[in-house]
């Protein structure tokens, strides 16, 4: 049974359609994230959902009642903010109270619930200071703090992490997650940092231009992307794409028979795109070359540390060449050097050009 | 652009702006519209009876040498205390600016005469070129000059706008201050490195840098000039000698409460409002532009 | 090294001379109001103060300059702090309002109320003083204290400035509010006005010395001499200053009538500043 369920959700804006029928569920106790870049409308939905923005038409149910025309303190939903948006002139204290205050919760029962979420949160010596003598990192406890207190169904997060150096980020992505585990509570998350979003996820929700593209477990995504967006926004350094045509289980640009693909329309001639991640590329030994195999020329190499990314041309094409290789170990290469790889079959995906679906 | 969008009860906004709306209406929307009103009508000074005048009311505005003559003061005294008041008060601020020590002083010293009324800066100054006992009437009679601005016109147009400059400079002082201190250092430093000399600097970085500034207060203080010294006037010269101090807002004072004709002064009122409207559209518009740019 | 110092201490120069060229009327001022009717009738008038003033001081706070039917300054100067109390804590209280539903709500005829409110800050009282006057009267207010304030009250700038302010407030604020089940009325009350405090001292101070120093309202719209405020008194005093001379009372009247609004701007400088320039 979903706690959170949106069926059929559209929003406009005048004529602009923000949000196009948008259905969705997340279970009781999971943490629901959605990515997608920015201006695509997912903040939108968040709000929408938090009440604090109308929908045009469908339903927003919770706990399957449709909470659609409810005022957002009447929702049983918690939200956090991209800027945190404390009362500057409140103490840690007093943010996290005002909810409480308001619903006329008794005295005893507001400290206790401000306690102990302070005490979740490692905030418990910082009660009396106010927001502007916390660190960026504590804003954001705080900020959780105040939807924590409130004991809601479920929890919004509205890019919480974006204004946090990466350090912090990390540290408060995991703590996140411990919340989450600790707490069993239903979160639905959004975020444009597709790293936050596939480490966070038990279910990923990809999104973009106002639509859902993909909903599935994040491993679940990034092995089977359902679109050519879904493949180059998930996944760091993105998959690599190749625009040709497949003939006889085989891709093709301009006539150069590149690839054997499993194609399920095998005769057929037809735009495709194929697409493969930079590492599901593997270099081929001297003394055994593997069948599916491209020549690709060096053009320039980048050093993580712990990876090495290659930027090649595929040799004999000249549009819409470029390829990265991500591989575990310096090889000695060095520009315009020409190196053969394979790229095994199971790991190409198809893509139809005119709709970008997986094939 | 969000709402506070409060479903429940759509009256409360409306129950915030009410006060705001009531005074607007009663005070300020009534009486301009009546001056419209008035201005296009003719009637005796007792408002008993009254007929359509269309623009005669206007054209007897226009063709009175009086008011013409009103006009053109109003317009000089308009320049003098704008130029003087915007210059010394950027020479002021461009000294404090350049000094650390006793800077918080010499701002203090230099903003008082803000908190002054107009009509105090009047008394004082009617005090000082008193043409019988002021200090600064026997300064210069050192000179041989027989100051006596109730006599001589230019005396008695020089002395309000003196007072008004006085009073004004401190407002000018203060913006050209905060302007000033806002100037980014790091764009002076770049053109002394470039070579600038001070006054390059000045002329090619501080000044046009500081032209929103000074756009500005040379519109408040065309509309200080023009309303706000009414008192300057009515304490010092009363508009004379032989209307050589009648500014407009002072003559539409003296024709609708000393010689009740109602409907020329209230087109005069018609006139003064289209000139300050006009002033104030083109501060919008300037800070509009401004805001496009930063 | 040395050139800089010098160049400093010419700055200094200048500084204080131009200091010296505006606190000069002040100082006469001063001086004037500590000798007698009598030292002041003939030039060259003293320079330096004398020893009458505490008697002047006396005389003009509660009996008043009786030579020209004067009045007791005292009573005046509580009517010119009545006026600029209820005319800049109302325009505060009504403008804060009105800029808190410009800002957060959205409503029917927003945009209409809007452009109402903001024409008058085209067209100061002065322009419209006849009319003023005619309303005030057709009201039958005339002659009272709101008829005195009310007029002064309704203007926009304050209700701009709360506007701009409000704007640079992050509207998330506005949400979180929501989401903690806010009314209205408690998100301005809890959030908005707190937040607001540092503008409402700053207008304060304005609108205080904007209310003390209106001049050409007060002497249409007040016959009583009852509410005489102090601007009135002066300008009575005035009137015959040729006449009967009695510089010594006019100073000292001019001097207590700057006294009040210069101490508030001296010390509360910082808030001035911030409200006057933003």
């Amino acid at each position: 049974m979903a706690t959170l369920e949106l069926r059929n959700v559209t929003k406009k804006f005048k004529s602009d359609i923000v949000l196009d029928d948008i259905n969705l569920e997340i279970a009781k106790g999971e943490l629901g994230v959605l990515v997608g870049p920015s201006g695509c409308g997912k903040s939108t939905l968040l709000r929408m959902i938090a009440g604090l923005e109308p929908i045009t038409s469908g339903d927003i149910k919770l706990n399957n009642k449709v909470i659609n025309k409810k005022e957002p303190k009447d929702r049983d939903i918690a939200m956090v903010f991209q800027n945190y948006a404390l009362y500057p002139h409140m103490t840690v204290f007093e943010n996290m109270a005002y909810g409480l205050r308001i619903q006329k919760y008794k005295k005893a029962e507001i400290l206790k619930r401000v306690d102990k979420a302070a005490e979740i949160l490692e905030l418990s010596s910082y009660l009396y200071k106010t927001p502007g003598e916390l660190s960026g990192g504590q804003r954001q406890r705080v900020a959780m703090g105040r939807a924590i207190v409130r004991q809601p169904a479920v929890f919004l997060f509205d890019e919480p992490l974006s204004n946090l150096d990466s350090h912090l980020k990390v540290q408060m992505r995991r703590e996140i997650k411990r919340l989450h585990r600790e707490l069993g509570v239903t979160i639905l998350y959004v975020t444009h940092d597709q790293t936050e979003a596939m480490t966070l996820a038990e279910k990923l929700i990809v999104f973009n231009k106002g639509r859902i593209e993909q909903i599935s477990s994040p491993i679940g995504i990034y092995e089977n992307p359902a679109s050519i967006f879904v493949g180059s926004f998930i996944g760091y350094p993105s998959m690599n794409f190749l625009k040709g045509k497949i003939k006889n289980n085989k891709f093709v640009i301009s006539d150069n028979e590149l690839l054997d693909v499993n194609a399920e329309t095998s005769n057929s001639v037809e735009d495709v795109v194929i697409g493969f991640r930079p590492e599901n590329i593997y270099l081929n030994n001297d003394d055994y070359i593997n069948e599916n195999s491209l020549k690709l020329k060096v053009d320039e190499i980048e050093l993580l540390g712990s990876d090495v990314l290659i930027y090649t041309n595929v040799e004999g094409v000249l549009e819409n060449n470029k390829i990265i290789l991500r591989m575990h170990k310096l090889l000695d290469l060095k520009y315009q050097d020409i190196i053969s790889v394979n790229i095994p079959k199971k790991h190409i995906h198809i893509f139809d050009t005119n709709t970008g679906k997986s094939i | 652009m969000k709402y506070y969008t409060y479903s429940k009860n759509k009256i409360v906004p409306y129950l915030f702006i009410a006060p705001q709306i009531l005074v607007t209406i009663l005070f300020f929307i009534w009486p301009s519209m009546m001056a419209v009103w008035q201005s296009v009508q003719e009637g005796d000074p007792f408002g008993i009876s009254s007929e359509w005048a269309y623009i005669y009311n206007f054209k007897d505005v226009f063709l009175s040498k009086s008011y013409l003559h009103s006009l053109w003061i109003t317009l000089l005294y308009g320049l003098f205390v704008s130029v003087f008041a915007t210059v010394f008060g950027l020479i002021l601020a461009l000294l404090v600016c350049r000094v650390k020590r006793f800077a918080y002083i010499y701002k203090i010293l230099l903003i008082w005469p803000y908190a002054v009324a107009p009509v105090i800066a009047a008394v004082l100054f009617r005090f000082l070129l008193n043409p019988a006992i002021g200090i600064l009437t026997e300064f210069f009679s050192l000179f041989g000059y027989e100051w006596n601005y109730h006599l001589n016109q230019w005396d008695a147009f020089w002395i309000v706008v003196v007072s008004a400059v006085w009073q004004q400079i401190s407002y000018n002082f203060l913006f050209f201050l905060v302007g000033l201190r806002s100037i980014p250092k790091s764009l002076l430093e770049a053109a002394s490195i470039d070579g600038a000399s001070n006054f390059q600097r000045f002329f090619h970085i501080t000044l046009p840098l500081l032209s929103p500034t000074t756009f500005f207060l040379i519109v408040m203080n065309l509309i200080y000039s023009f309303f706000d010294t009414f008192g300057i006037i009515h304490i010092i010269t009363q508009g004379g000698p032989s209307n050589s101090t009648n500014i407009l807002v002072y003559k539409v004072f003296n024709d609708g409460f000393v010689g009740l004709d109602i409907g020329v002064s209230a087109a005069q009122s018609v006139i003064l409002m289209l000139i300050v409207t006009s002033c104030v559209l083109l501060q919008f518009k300037y800070v509009e532009k401004k805001v496009h740019y930063s | 090294m040395k050139y800089d110092l010098f160049k400093n201490f010419f700055i200094h120069v200048l500084l204080i001379l131009c200091i010296l060229i505006i606190v000069f009327p002040l100082y006469i001022a001063i001086v004037a109001s500590t000798h007698t009717a009598e030292a002041l009738l003939n030039a060259p008038l003293p320079l330096l103060p004398g020893s009458e003033g505490l008697n002047n001081y006396t005389i003009l706070l509660t009996k008043g300059a009786e030579v020209t039917g004067g009045q007791p300054l005292l009573p005046m100067l509580y009517n010119s702090f009545k006026l600029a109390m209820i005319v800049s804590l109302g325009k505060i209280f009504v403008s804060i309002l009105s800029a808190f539903a410009f800002v957060y709500f959205k409503f029917p005829l927003r945009k209409f109320f809007f452009w109402l409110v903001f024409a008058t800050l085209m067209l100061p009282i002065e322009v419209r003083i006849l009319p003023t006057f005619q309303v005030v009267s057709t009201l039958g207010l005339m002659n009272s204290f709101s008829a005195l304030c009310l007029p002064l009250i309704a203007s926009a700038t304050a209700t701009f400035l709360f506007r701009q302010f409000f704007l640079t407030i992050p509207y998330a604020l506005a949400d979180a509010a929501r989401m903690d089940g806010a009314t209205p009325w408690r998100f301005f009350k809890d959030i908005i006005l707190p937040l607001s405090r540092m503008n409402i001292v700053a207008l304060f101070i304005i609108m205080f010395i904007y209310g003390w120093n209106q001049y050409l309202w007060p002497i249409v719209a007040l016959t009583d001499s009852e509410m005489s405020t102090i601007l009135i008194g002066i300008s009575q005093l005035m009137s015959v200053a040729d006449q009967i001379p009695q510089w010594n009372f006019v100073m000292g009247s001019a001097i207590l009538a700057m006294l009040i609004p210069v101490v508030i701007i001296i010390s509360l400088e910082k808030w001035f500043e911030k409200g006057l320039v933003r």
